[in-house]
């Protein structure tokens, strides 16, 4: 079945030229991840986090700075993305979507289908498996995209935002979801999103990162056990961490918003 | 399940539309004819051209002139279109390919496709390969431009997501650039379709004895002006046709577009 993964994160730095020069985005970004756990990366918009997720998934390079990557067992791609809009191809079916890393894996049309529509019943979305996506809500794309993921057979997720752009009562219940799937098929998770909440409800650990360049200014781990539940974070102790995470984004949120302090 | 959606139930109704606007004015204009403020001559009666049609039907002519209109159109369309469709994803796809070709496509583009059919005939004589290259040249460009636009506009993120789950190019090809640029392909097609026809009657007129276009020439020559109107009215016809193709081959091909 799925196997298992390690990654060291070592210095990593990220610049890009821009006309003003040259812009840092990461510096000296360094953690580590192993097993099925889930880390939250929290930080202020335009610190970096969804550039660091490219990096770890491979699609940028960094400046300098190196990822070592240990996976027990075979298979050709070791990570998956889910990214907050525009990541499910309107051009193929909801159960397409889905089996697109097992097609590319080379897994035969029956059986990759099968393997879609098994997840897509546990979902609830078997009854939209020949639709398109724009006959879904945007919510419903989401959790095609999060259900591609979860079939591709990878032993680590690297989700940005995905449930950003969706009301809070969406969210909620696709937080829900999330913890739901992830339960009964625990992958190691790195989770960016701008809401702390979020990012203790779903997180073993989370990483809060300063604004550009980025930088992690503080790893925290998150005391709750497992399953959780949505009203979980609601213990004292855990709020007091979310308002600790908040003082530490507070001057960066300020300054991008220039909000005198 | 019901699979109706709005584009699929207003078609039918702005085809009626259609049909109801040009048999109006079919009427009206017959009525004008016949109560005399317009002229026979320069605008013979729609009974006039429709007796037109049928005797060219019936005489063989339609089918002749027609006949080697609609292969030139073919012909010119299929080899034109698909070169242009090729060179559209290749340049799309190369950045080299696209400065060394820009240029180059900018210069030829504009060029009335007319207007090199002289040149084409010194090198390949007044047969009909010289029509099929300039008649092909006509959908070559359009096709290939708007194929590279349809792949430039396609955003990066769709390439990431495939390139994540292990996509090579191949698959981007077949997966990702091929489907995202249908839809802007086939709006290529049907401005491919127009110029095609445009061109296609041009050269007929300047050089040929067969074709709609030599029909209008001939008609002219000898004054028949409701053979004229007849030729005008089939080309008019292949027009809506085209276009109704291209409209059926986006149903068909693009079901993901809202």
């Amino acid at each position: 079945m799925t196997s298992t993964v390690r990654f060291r994160c070592i210095d990593i730095a990220h610049g890009y030229d821009s006309p003003s020069g040259e812009i840092a985005s990461l510096d000296g970004v360094s953690f580590e991840a192993e097993g099925n756990e889930i880390i939250g990366l929290v930080g202020p918009s335009g610190c970096g986090k969804t550039t660091l997720l490219k990096i770890l998934a491979g699609l940028m390079n960094p400046t300098s700075g190196r990822i070592v990557l240990e996976r027990e067992g075979g298979g050709t791609s070791a990570n998956a993305l889910v990214f907050q809009d525009h990541g499910v191809f309107p051009w193929l079916t909801v159960v397409d979507n889905v089996a697109f890393g097992l097609e590319m894996k080379g897994v035969r049309a029956r059986r990759r289908r099968e393997r879609a529509c098994d997840f897509l019943r546990r979902v609830g979305l078997l009854d939209f498996r020949d639709r398109y996506p724009y006959e879904l809500s945007v919510g419903m794309r989401q959790r095609v995209g999060i259900a591609r993921a979860f079939v591709s057979d990878v032993p680590m997720l690297l989700m940005d935002e995905p449930f950003g752009s969706l009301d809070a009562q969406t969210r909620l219940l696709l937080q829900e979801e999330l913890l739901t799937i992830w339960e009964q098929d625990r992958k190691l998770v790195v989770y960016v999103t701008h809401d702390i909440e979020e990012a203790i409800l779903l997180g073993d650990r989370v990483l809060v990162m300063s604004g550009r360049p980025g930088r992690i200014l503080e790893e925290i781990p998150i005391p709750l056990a497992r399953p959780r539940a949505l009203a979980a974070p609601d213990r004292p102790d855990i709020k007091e961490l979310k308002w600790h995470i908040w003082h530490l984004l507070e001057d960066e949120a300020r300054r991008h918003l220039s909000i005198p302090e | 399940m019901t699979t109706d959606t709005v584009g699929e139930a207003r078609w039918p109704d702005s085809r009626w539309t259609t049909v109801v606007v040009l048999a109006g004015l079919a009427a009206t204009w017959e009525i004008l004819v016949r109560l005399g403020p317009l002229p026979s001559f320069y605008f013979p009666p729609p009974s006039a051209v429709a007796g037109s049609l049928v005797e060219l039907t019936r005489g063989g002519e339609l089918l002749e002139h027609g006949g080697t209109t609609l292969v030139r159109i073919g012909a010119g369309l299929l080899v034109g279109a698909s070169t242009g469709f090729l060179a559209g994803v290749a340049m799309g796809r190369s950045e080299r390919l696209r400065v060394v070709a820009d240029p180059v496509v900018g210069a030829l583009y504009p060029l009335p496709k007319i207007a090199i059919l002289p040149l084409v005939m010194i090198f390949l004589g007044i047969g009909e390969s010289s029509k099929h290259v300039v008649i092909a040249l006509a959908a070559f460009f359009p096709m290939l431009i708007s194929t590279l636009a349809g792949v430039r506009q396609i955003p990066d993120i769709y390439f990431e997501v495939a390139e994540n789950y292990g996509a090579d190019r191949r698959a981007l090809l077949r997966r990702v650039v091929l489907p995202a640029s249908l839809p802007a392909v086939l709006g290529g097609l049907r401005i491919a379709l127009n110029s095609v026809i445009h061109v296609t009657i041009a050269v007929e007129i300047v050089s040929a004895v067969r074709g709609l276009g030599a029909l209008i020439w001939l008609s002219w020559e000898v004054l028949r002006v409701e053979r004229l109107y007849a030729a005008l009215v089939l080309i008019a016809l292949l027009g809506i046709a085209a276009t109704w193709g291209v409209e059926w081959m986006s149903r068909r091909f693009v079901p993901w577009r809202t």
